[in-house]
């Protein structure tokens, strides 16, 4: 349940909803009748520079676009949408951490990360076998970073086309789990700071990688994130990863990350979220009939 | 100096799947991107709109008989973002192709697909520019 500001009673979201596109309705009326000026009057010299030469209009700020910083709902996509690890400055790691991180044969180079692009023959990316992207790679890998929130009085459901898969982050005031059963996606947990979503999470399986340079984690990673919408097309996005197991200190805060609403993911020919799956039946198949060397897609503006 | 375009062709999406045990029965074919792009004139028999990468097959006519030449394209996402739908080629399509070929099979890569009316379609998958001689020289690059 959403708590009324002014009461403190909770109140059903349809009707938060109803009464937020009223005042949107309103507020546009307003803005309307501000910005409409009488045909002629930005050529109309000015009576009191009588003589002098008349002043163009001064432009009118553009106004910001009315939103609710506590609806998060709606179709948000990376911009720009781009590789990426929680930060260059990557903690040292435990020796149990440098082992696991040892075995990593990436398809990429990040030399700050000190990675360096094995052979194709060696490649290890769990997601080249088709296994789920996980938490948080789903949103640090180029072909994810896609998402839809649908905001319920219990949860937050965050949906990701990559997969076609998604995650609950409960609202309801409840607590992690002690002993998680540990999961792709994890376990999580959101709540209201002001105008941001802080995001808490366990319950991670050690099967995934962070980002697609392979850096690693394991059942005892932790994540905090904030969610900020900062206006009605933007919403800012960090996370913080906390694993004494595999980083002798906590990596992050990474910096803000932008997405931005859109009307439906650039990837789908519709307004739903493609259904984006690996599929490993089609992937065996396609190295065994096209016989590529495995090349990774260039980047969707192309290369003309 | 790293060329400014390099970045941009570190950020791409590595759909490959690259099972070692799949990897290890069949060799690479490989694309010379040192030989001139070619072009080809052909009828689509498949269109195969699915992860990891889109196929295009195109029967092609040459003085021996008909060949089959494989296109590998982007991943269906990456190709909606380049203006494709799954639709946009059916069997039986006349379209003539444009681009860099494998060493010693009939693929393609880095594909341009124009149709009778004018219309082109681009597909990124495996485009390199300036001196790089693969795209297993790509990924090198330093992010």
């Amino acid at each position: 349940m959403v708590p009324n500001r002014r009461t403190n009673r909770p109140q059903t979201r349809v009707i938060d909803s109803a009464i937020a596109a009223v005042k949107v309705l309103a507020l546009s009326a307003v803005l309307i009748a501000q910005t409409t000026r009488p045909l002629g009057a930005a050529n109309a010299p000015s009576t009191i520079a009588q003589g002098t030469k008349a002043r163009a209009p001064k432009a009118q700020p553009a106004r910001p676009k009315p939103f609710d910083p506590h609806d998060l709902n709606g179709i948000w996509s990376l911009n720009p949408r781009r590789q990426m690890a929680i930060s260059e400055n990557r903690p040292p790691m435990t020796a149990w951490g440098q082992a696991k991180f040892s075995k990593v044969r990436s398809s990429w180079t990040n030399s700050a990360l000190g990675v360096k692009a094995s052979p194709e023959s060696e490649w290890n990316d769990p997601l080249y076998k088709c296994d789920p992207a996980g938490y948080p790679r789903t949103m640090q890998q180029i072909f994810g970073e896609i998402l839809r929130f649908v905001q319920t009085p219990t949860e937050v459901l965050e949906f990701f086309e990559w997969d076609h898969t998604w995650r609950d982050i409960w609202t309801d005031g409840r607590k992690l789990h002690e002993d998680p059963e540990p999961r792709y996606y994890g376990y999580s947990v959101g709540r209201w700071d002001g105008d941001i979503f802080v995001v808490d999470s366990n319950g991670f399986n050690d099967r995934t990688w962070l980002d697609p340079w392979g850096d690693v984690h394991s059942n005892q990673m932790r994540l905090k994130e904030t969610f900020r919408r900062v206006d009605r097309d933007h919403m800012e996005w960090t996370i913080t990863l906390d694993d004494p197991m595999t980083y002798t200190q906590p990596w992050g805060p990474s910096d803000k990350r932008i997405f931005e609403l859109v009307p439906k993911s650039p990837r789908s020919e519709y307004e739903e979220l493609r259904e984006d799956f690996c599929v490993w039946s089609d992937s065996a198949g396609f190295f065994k009939d096209a016989d590529t060397i495995g090349v990774g897609d260039a980047p969707a503006t192309g290369n003309k | 100096m790293k060329p400014k375009w390099a970045s941009s062709f570190a950020l791409v999406a590595g759909l490959v799947m690259a099972g070692g045990s799949v990897l290890a029965h069949h060799g690479a074919v490989g694309y010379d991107y040192s030989v001139p792009r070619k072009t080809l004139k052909g009828k689509v028999s498949q269109f195969t709109w699915q992860n990891p990468h889109t196929l295009l097959l195109l029967d092609v006519e040459d003085e021996k008989g008909v060949v089959v030449w494989t296109m590998e394209l982007n991943n269906p996402g990456n190709l909606v973002e380049l203006g494709w739908t799954h639709s946009s080629l059916r069997p039986g399509d006349e379209v003539t192709v444009t681009f860099n070929p494998a060493k010693s099979k009939p693929n393609g890569i880095c594909v341009d697909v124009f149709f009778p009316n004018g219309r082109k379609l681009h597909s990124s998958q495996g485009c390199v520019q300036g001196n790089l001689k693969s795209f297993d020289e790509l990924r090198q690059l330093d992010k």
